[in-house]
């Protein structure tokens, strides 16, 4: 059977300490633009809750994008960062790595960012920054409480008795909600929870002014009174209807448990990367890809695929071979 | 340390080997079994640093995806349970390969503890030291099996056949033919003595680091990992 994609084990970066995987198109098959980043989900590494990002990026691979899925500093196999920027700085200065190996090592330059959650708000921050960045794909993103949201969050609440429990013992997001504003108000400040929406209504300022096309997924799910509309009405003042296209999952959790609603989710992210995409003159691209393969190490000893940087280039420690063929070294014919 | 892919073109897997930092006195592989499902996914950083505190000892270490989970090549629901014993078989000859060492130690979290002492039994000359993590208990892989088998619910492999499959070499009754190394480390409650038969059985009370709830996530079960360095050097 023909595969349909193929993988490779990146190191990359400055100093080669963060880690991704590369998803390709076979060969035949003409590379599409733009390129996919997908981006952590908190601490999780890169095949995301239910391995949802692995089958994303090997749908993307087979339909000709490539894919780079890959650990911010400090998660999964990456290391974390020897200077002194705050987790989220770290996080937007490891996509421009991110980016800046793809644009050398595969002519890249239109990109689209994937995140879910942390991720979003790492693509929304990063977006408007770098001009290969084309579109972003937001999956339950952050997004002001309204009016409607907290009516709707509290008729649902209250007929909860832990609910209850709760409010009694001032915990909760009515709570915390409450007491920061009472805090601003009575201290003059701006409210720590204005002050983060009034950053988010720039971010989406920004990244209208930089034409970027944007999707966005709600689920119904995870914080109980989220609304389709929701970022509109957050929003009055920024022109997204019309721009950016929402979703609403009525069913889904945060994580997209769901393997039925998980397929929806894939269907609708492949089909909105596909209307965007353009097919390059596939003879510049293959080459790019050929240059690729070369320097990866399919051709290198024992069938390990690192790519973009060798193991000597980054001082690793030679290891020993061993006598067993790889069968990237049988497909080469090495071992006939 | 370097990321690959290993095994044959069907069943490609994804490996991540380190090699060993300190001067050992002898040639030492460990070989890290994670757990599956989104107990790997909340179980990574402790197996990464469980794989950075054997390579500080001494240890060459191989941490991989079974088929069909993780960066390994495959479809969720693609794995079976024969399957996945071979791929930690593949993992073990791609450990001695690399590093040269004749016999591995072997660790495995949750269902890859299950899978390690299997793998254990029908090869025993192949592994020197085992430590079983917190293995699946017969009713937690009927749990599994029920959760899976739920409509779309992580499209998870046959999970009936995978609860038989374990059922039939559970630790109880094959502990006298695991090798004499071999620890169950435990950090949830105490076993019943009986249930384990003659297996060197610890409880370390710890965080479980398979379980994402908002105390436990991304806190390291240190006094667990360091029991296991200890018991295997």
């Amino acid at each position: 059977m023909m595969d349909t994609f193929n993988e490779l084990a990146v190191h990359f970066g400055r100093s080669a300490s963060l880690m991704g995987i590369l998803s390709r198109p076979p060969a035949e098959t003409p590379v599409r633009r733009p390129a996919v980043v997908i981006l952590n989900t908190g601490i999780a590494h890169r095949v995301g809750h239910h391995r949802m990002y692995v089958k994303m990026a090997r749908e993307l691979a087979a339909l000709g994008h490539l894919v780079f899925r890959f650990d911010f500093s400090g998660i999964g196999d990456s290391a974390p960062r020897r200077d002194t920027l705050d987790p989220t700085e770290a996080h937007k200065a490891d996509v421009l790595e991110a980016l800046d190996w793809l644009t050398a090592s595969c002519n890249v330059n239109e990109v689209v960012l994937i995140g879910l959650c942390a991720g979003a708000e790492i693509a929304l921050g990063y977006g408007h920054s770098d001009k290969r960045v084309i579109g972003l794909v937001l999956l339950d993103p952050e997004i002001p409480h309204t009016a409607r949201f907290y009516v709707r969050y509290l008729r649902r609440r209250l007929t909860e008795l832990r609910s209850w429990r709760s409010f009694v013992r001032r915990r909760g997001l009515i709570w915390e909600q409450l007491s920061d504003r009472a805090r601003s108000a009575f201290g003059g400040a701006t409210s720590q929870s204005a002050k983060a929406d009034n950053e988010l209504e720039q971010l989406y300022v920004k990244s209208y002014q930089r034409k970027l096309n944007v999707l966005i997924v709600i689920t119904g799910k995870a914080l109980e009174g989220r609304y389709r509309n929701q970022l509109f009405d957050a929003f009055p003042n920024v022109p997204l209807k019309g721009w950016v296209s929402v979703e609403y999952y009525k069913d889904a959790d945060h994580t997209f448990t769901s393997g039925e609603i998980r397929g929806a989710l894939q269907k609708l992210v492949v089909g909105w990367i596909k209307a965007l995409s353009v097919t390059p003159a596939p003879s510049q691209i293959l080459l790019e890809g050929d240059d690729i393969r070369s320097r990866c190490g399919q051709a290198g000893k024992r069938g390990i695929e690192t790519l973009g940087i060798t193991e000597s280039e980054v001082g690793l420690p030679s290891r020993p071979v061993g006598n067993r063929p790889h069968d990237s070294q049988l497909q080469q014919g090495r071992f006939d | 340390m370097t990321a690959f892919h290993f095994g044959s073109r069907q069943r490609r897997l994804f490996g991540y080997y380190e090699p060993a930092q300190a001067n050992a006195s002898r040639l030492r592989a460990a070989l890290l079994c994670h757990p599956m499902g989104n107990e790997q996914v909340f179980a990574y950083r402790a197996m990464r640093q469980l794989a950075t505190r054997l390579v500080r000892a001494g240890f060459h270490v191989l941490r991989f995806d079974y088929f069909g989970t993780g960066d390994s090549y495959g479809e969720t629901g693609e794995g079976d349970l024969a399957g996945w014993c071979d791929d930690v078989e593949t993992a073990i000859e791609e450990l001695k390969d690399i590093s040269g060492a004749a016999k591995v130690d072997v660790a495995g979290l949750r269902l890859g503890a299950n899978l390690s002492a299997r793998v254990a039994i029908h090869q025993p000359k192949e592994i020197n030291k085992l430590v079983l993590w917190e293995p699946l208990a017969a009713d937690e892989l009927a749990i599994a099996a029920c959760e899976c088998s739920a409509a779309g619910v992580n499209g998870g492999p046959k999970m009936t056949e995978l609860v038989n499959g374990l059922a039939s070499s559970a630790l109880s009754g094959n502990a006298a033919l695991l090798p004499s190394g071999t620890l169950l480390l435990l950090t949830a409650a105490p076993p019943p003595s009986a249930e384990f038969g003659s297996l060197t059985v610890e409880h370390v009370t710890d965080s479980p680091a398979w379980i994402e709830d908002r105390l436990n996530t991304g806190s390291i079960p240190t006094a667990a990992l360091q029991r296991i360095v200890n018991w295997l050097q």
